[in-house]
């Protein structure tokens, strides 16, 4: 059974420390990592993805060391960066079968893969384009693609959906669930909705620290009567803003309809409501 | 012998009965349940292909740049012109040097510079979490180029020494020295200047390269056999600083300061 084990991983640049004695342990599933810009996600997947040492702490693989582990680890592994290069002369196609071959794919196996993944993400008709004509969206579609190559036990995807449309968005969210069958995926992102409805379990990093984590329906529970939903007048929006976490605001003909996270009930005719994944990440990461 | 009929078995069906007892007769549950185990362990068991190092040194081959190639022959040819029209002309030694220190410095900053086009494009980071990883590609580029930039200077080294009538190993040593420096001043610029993620940097320091190796000509008698030690030591210097700059340069694509930092 595939493991992936996070023993106290710290990440330190001189005195600042991106990530703090970080534990976990990943099992077959997705998971998604939430936090805000510099929370140290990037800096925890690099690490997982053995790009970058740790300061302390082990990362282990069904028992072995990565580090001891090298290619063989490497080749369970598929990774999408944040900013992902590519060589702007490649064509889609090229760009596959080179990123293929660095995966010590057959060649055969690897233009029959390559196809495959193309029509995938929906890039067969430019498969034979040159990448400097490529827009950002299709940019990242062939990265996610390069990313399932080699079919991996470990999927480790950094802010996969930045620059899809909401269409392109909901194609990748499917993949992903399929994939998630017998696989490790983990992805990173700060758009909540990326992960709220395939993620099994929710990592919530703030300050180089898992704050939380837990399946949505757990993350909900503990936010629960702490979300109120109310309506006021458009003069006191701006008072309740001030006082309050606000994670929706919406004008109406009989006011301003408020989504508010508060541990109390903020005023007159509050009710107190279900919570998404965005008010367990406002609750969570608010400035208080 | 035992006797059944007085109510004792024989001895032989008593060893017999016995076997029957140890012999381990598999439940078929259980025998289902194992068989099942192993089809789902084999099915789950990936077969892995391990392309051979002369593999991994074709695919190497197959995706290196056509711009590589392009630099590398304009060197041979330059090279091989400049050999010729020296040859024809009768020139000295000195003529082979002067654009021989250049040709060398240019072709020891090629030798390690396909580091650069990974890193300009931002590739590095996906390159090295792949099986074939960054630091492998590089070596092997290194490898290739360095043979080849080797092989030029070793028969452009042969034809002046033949030529001149100046030893061989002399002339080797008076190119190797830019050869040697250019490509450690590459490898400090890459393992200490920040913005290292610029495309040109190759060519500032190739420009840079050249003029200094023009300069020994300014000294009168750098060149003569007195001077061999100065030659040696820059050349063991040069050496040193190369290794030193190589390993903390592979230091840093391990740990990963290279690639994730700009």
């Amino acid at each position: 059974m595939l493991e992936l084990t996070l023993n106290k991983i710290t990440k330190k640049y001189g005195r600042k420390i991106a990530v703090d004695h970080v534990s976990y342990e990943f099992r077959k599933g997705v998971y998604g990592l939430l936090g805000e810009n510099g929370a140290g996600k990037t800096t925890l997947l690099r690490m997982i993805c053995g790009l970058l040492e740790p300061s302390d702490g082990e990362i282990r693989c069904s028992g072995d060391s990565v580090d001891r582990m090298g290619a063989q680890y490497r080749r369970l592994l598929g990774y999408l960066p944040q900013e992902f290069g590519y060589y702007p002369e490649f064509t889609a196609r090229k760009f596959l079968l080179y990123m293929a071959a660095l995966k010590a794919i057959p060649k055969e196996l690897a233009v029959e893969k390559a196809e495959e993944l193309l029509k995938l993400v929906g890039l067969e008709q430019e498969q034979n384009s040159r990448l400097k004509t490529f827009s950002g969206g299709m940019i990242r579609r062939l990265g996610i693609a390069q990313a399932l190559l080699n079919d991996p036990e470990i999927l480790v995807l950094d802010e996969p959906t930045s620059g899809l449309d909401p269409k392109e968005r909901i194609r990748f969210r499917n993949i992903i669930s399929e994939l998630s069958r017998d696989r490790i995926i983990l992805l990173s992102t700060h758009i909540v909705s990326d992960v709220e409805y395939i993620a099994d379990e929710i990592l919530l990093m703030k300050g180089g620290e898992l704050i939380k984590t837990g399946s949505m329906e757990w993350l909900a529970a503990q936010v629960r009567g702490r979300v109120w939903d109310c309506c006021v007048r458009p003069e006191e929006t701006e008072n309740y803003q001030a006082h309050y976490s606000v994670s929706n605001l919406r004008n109406t003909d009989h006011g301003v309809r408020l989504r508010i996270v508060a541990e109390e009930c903020p005023g007159p005719g509050a009710k107190p409501v279900d919570p998404d994944l965005e008010d367990v990440y406002l609750y969570y990461f608010r400035e208080v | 012998m035992h006797d059944r009929k007085n109510g004792r078995i024989s001895k032989s069906e008593d060893v017999l009965s016995g076997l029957e007892a140890w012999r381990i007769l598999p439940e078929a549950e259980k025998r289902q349940k194992a068989m099942e185990g192993i089809d789902r362990k084999i099915r789950e068991k990936r077969i892995m292909y391990s392309p051979s190092p002369v593999r991994l040194f074709l695919i190497q081959l197959q995706y290196i740049p056509f711009a590589f190639w392009l630099s590398q022959g304009a060197v041979l040819v330059s090279v091989v012109f400049l050999l010729c029209r020296t040859t024809l002309q009768q020139g000295g030694v000195m003529d082979y040097l002067w654009w021989g220190s250049v040709a060398a410095a240019w072709m020891g900053l090629m030798a390690c510079g396909g580091l650069n086009r990974h890193l300009a494009r931002g590739m590095v980071e996906l390159e090295q979490s792949c099986y074939i990883n960054m630091l492998q590609l590089w070596t092997m580029r290194m490898i290739l180029s360095g043979c080849m930039d080797m092989a030029i200077l070793c028969v452009c080294s042969g034809v002046a020494a033949w030529n001149t009538r100046v030893r061989l190993v002399r002339i080797l040593l008076y190119l190797l020295v830019p050869f040697v420096l250019s490509n450690a001043c590459y490898l400090i610029f890459l393992t200490s200047a920040r913005g290292r993620r610029t495309q040109y940097p190759q060519i500032i320091i190739g420009a840079v390269s050249g003029v200094m190796a023009m300069t020994p000509r300014l000294f009168t008698g750098i060149y003569s056999p007195d001077c061999l030690w100065v030659w040696l030591i820059l050349l063991t210097g040069g050496v040193y600083l190369w290794v030193e700059r190589l390993r903390c340069c592979r230091r840093k694509i391990a740990r990963g300061e290279m690639l994730c930092w700009n």
